[in-house]
């Protein structure tokens, strides 16, 4: 059986960062408690003036493929996965898609290109398909991008929030970011993805919602976070992948995990949810890595931004196996978990 | 091995202006002429691009799995109830990448069905006259086959040098003329329903030609860019050409729905037989062509 590995992987970070204080200070109506106490979020990454999804992308793109031993041109498949799709500032693209003009700006000339949409879960979507498409022999390789330019709900929430009961009042943590890995054929157990298993629990699926907020012109999100974020809803995690490796006849516990990726959400809901896990699986969770108090929530690079920061400072052990937990609205959630050696950022 | 089709729908009644809603009512209507039920869906895609208040998330495919009544959430102890749903867009080939998707998946994941389903609208949900694009919906059900004479194979994918001759939709947030969730520009260069008969005319040849097969014998299932697309590409490239269908007098450009429409109509009027080729092929917006061969 075919297994795959992450090949490379490259990030885009802005280097304009927004503080949760100066965030604060242009709401029209401030919470009467610490925003950044509650999510742990000090700062959130912010696009410039020059920078979109679609150039985010294209960085991050590059950036992998600097790494990589490919080059564009050996590329079969590129798969965007961003949520929005601004290639000019304010200009969101439906057709083409964004995928062909990444496509075209990398130079790769004979991959096969889409785009996904899949809220935050939207890589984890991507890598899924890839997967699935280097398994069974369609293509031999594969880039899965997203260039999240995100922040405009936050600029939308600044404005319009009401009280901290506001469905647009989790949009105020996210933050702006591109990501992109390159997957093919597993060579050694030493670089390997496990397994990918993501499910979609569509009677949730109106809880989060994103669209333009006619007041503001621009895209907001409306959240009842209180339900998306409730017990019962994080538990379809662990329910799900407990069921998952015990029918494969193994265990949370046996599958020795050294590191745990969940959303970065905030800092709460990180500690929430692994006391759940803790609770369900019955055994101690492993590390918890996090890049939240910097980066804010870059959505759907969110987990990679996270294992780029711990192979870039050298601090992933080599050979280490991580666990990443996607959550998306949807709500999609779900586990991927790899023992990765060689790759570097 | 390879996915073959177990049952198509369609959703073309005008009362209806939601894509969401187009989706849902093919995707149902589509399980139950397969004779299953929702609960048996693993796999749901949406290849729909225009999207209802031009919402960004979650993905319509949620929306429309729920619409539907597949598996809305999970039951601890019973991995059956665990489904997928996700948007795929690429426009008027995003069908084929779907399928290209679902073979995959359904090879190498334990997914029984795979539910492919579509729909556009102006994000209005209103007529207007600057959308070139029908308001319709379609649902094509898939199933895994052992058997090598039937399904889908030779997937070929095409896209030009540049977007110069394309059609190219986005929101406008520098302008503030209609309320933003009902804004949309599509535009459409004069060069493009040429260009993209030239484009695809050309890029089918080559697959055409890189083929072992009787193009004369080829049943065509095409995107309907204009009245008369598919005979005029049946016709320059030696295709079968009593059969075609052209779905466009009648429905317009049904866009990302048009080849499940095209396919749809064909099989209700029993043109299609066993051991017939198909020939898939959509064009659209890069400009892009995407093809298939579908062994009946």
């Amino acid at each position: 059986m075919i297994k795959t590995r992450f090949e490379s992987i490259g990030v885009h970070l802005p280097a304009k960062k927004v503080s949760t204080d100066d965030l604060i200070s242009q709401m029209t109506n401030q919470p009467e408690f610490s925003l950044e106490k509650i999510t742990g979020i000090k700062n959130r990454l912010w696009a410039s003036e020059k920078e979109t999804s679609f150039t985010m992308a294209v960085d991050a793109a590059k950036n992998t493929l600097k790494k990589s031993n490919y080059k564009a041109a050996d590329l079969d498949i590129i798969i965007s996965c961003s949520i929005a799709r601004f290639v000019e500032k304010k200009i969101m693209h439906y057709e083409p898609s964004m995928s062909l003009m990444i496509k075209r700006e990398l130079g790769a000339d004979k991959a096969i290109c889409f785009d996904v949409s899949n809220a935050c879960a939207g890589m984890f979507s991507g890598l899924l398909i890839l997967d699935a498409m280097i398994k069974s022999g369609a293509v031999k390789n594969g880039m899965v991008v997203s260039g999240e330019e995100i922040s405009c709900i936050a600029e939308t929430a600044a404005l319009e929030v009401k009280d901290s009961y506001d469905p647009q009042f989790g949009s105020l943590t996210v933050g702006d970011a591109g990501a992109a890995l390159i997957l093919d054929q597993s060579v050694d157990d030493n670089d390997v993805i496990d397994r990918i298993e993501l499910l979609s629990t569509s009677e949730y699926s109106e809880l989060a919602i994103g669209m333009p907020s006619n007041e503001s012109n621009m895209f907001a999100m409306y959240a009842s976070n209180s339900k998306m974020h409730s017990e019962e809803r994080l538990q379809i995690w662990p329910n799900f992948q407990s069921d998952m490796l015990h029918k494969m006849q193994t265990s949370f516990a046996d599958e020795k995990y050294d590191y745990i990726v969940q959303h970065q959400v905030g800092m709460n809901f990180i500690k929430k949810i692994l006391k759940i896990g803790t609770e369900k699986f019955g055994t101690e969770m492993p590390e918890s890595l996090a890049v939240l108090d910097e980066c804010g929530n870059t959505s759907s690079t969110a987990h990679f931004l996270v294992l780029h920061d711990q192979l870039e400072k050298k601090k992933y052990k080599p050979g280490a196996k991580v666990l990443f937990v996607p959550a998306g609205s949807g709500f999609v959630t779900g586990f991927v978990s790899a023992r990765i050696t060689k790759l570097a950022a | 091995m390879a996915i073959s089709i177990k049952a198509t729908a369609v959703s073309t009644d005008k009362a209806i202006s939601s894509s969401v809603q187009h989706a849902v009512v093919a995707g149902r209507s589509c399980i139950e002429r397969a004779g299953i039920t929702p609960k048996d869906i693993d796999l749901l895609i949406n290849v729909g691009v225009y999207r209802d208040d031009n919402m960004l998330e979650p993905a319509m495919a949620a929306l429309i799995q729920k619409g539907i009544g597949i598996k809305g959430d999970y039951v601890k102890g019973q991995l059956e109830t665990a489904a997928f749903s996700v948007d795929l867009l690429n426009g008027a080939c995003g069908l084929l990448n779907a399928l290209q998707v679902a073979d995959s998946m359904l090879k190498t994941k334990q997914y029984k069905y795979a539910l492919i389903v579509s729909g556009d609208a102006h994000p209005s949900n209103k007529a207007n006259a600057d959308f070139p694009y029908s308001c319709v919906g379609a649902a094509m059900l898939l199933e895994y086959s052992d058997n090598d004479q039937v399904g889908f194979s030779n997937f070929s994918f095409n896209t030009s040098a540049t977007s110069e001759h394309s059609v190219e939709s986005y929101i406008d947030f520098t302008s503030n003329d209609q309320p933003a969730r009902e804004r949309l520009t599509v535009s459409v260069p004069e060069t493009y329903e040429k260009e993209l008969f030239e484009f695809t005319r050309t890029s089918l040849g080559d697959y055409l030609n890189s083929l072992t097969i009787d193009r004369s014998n080829l049943k065509l299932v095409s995107s309907q860019v204009h009245d008369g697309f598919g005979r005029q590409l049946a016709d320059s490239l030696g295709l079968k050409n009593d059969q075609i269908i052209d779905a466009y007098k009648d429905f317009g450009d049904a866009h990302t729905s048009a080849l499940s429409l095209v396919y749809h109509i064909g099989s209700e009027k029993q043109l299609y037989n066993r051991g017939d080729k198909l020939l898939f092929a959509a064009a659209g917006a890069g400009l892009s062509t995407a093809f298939a061969i579908y062994s009946v």
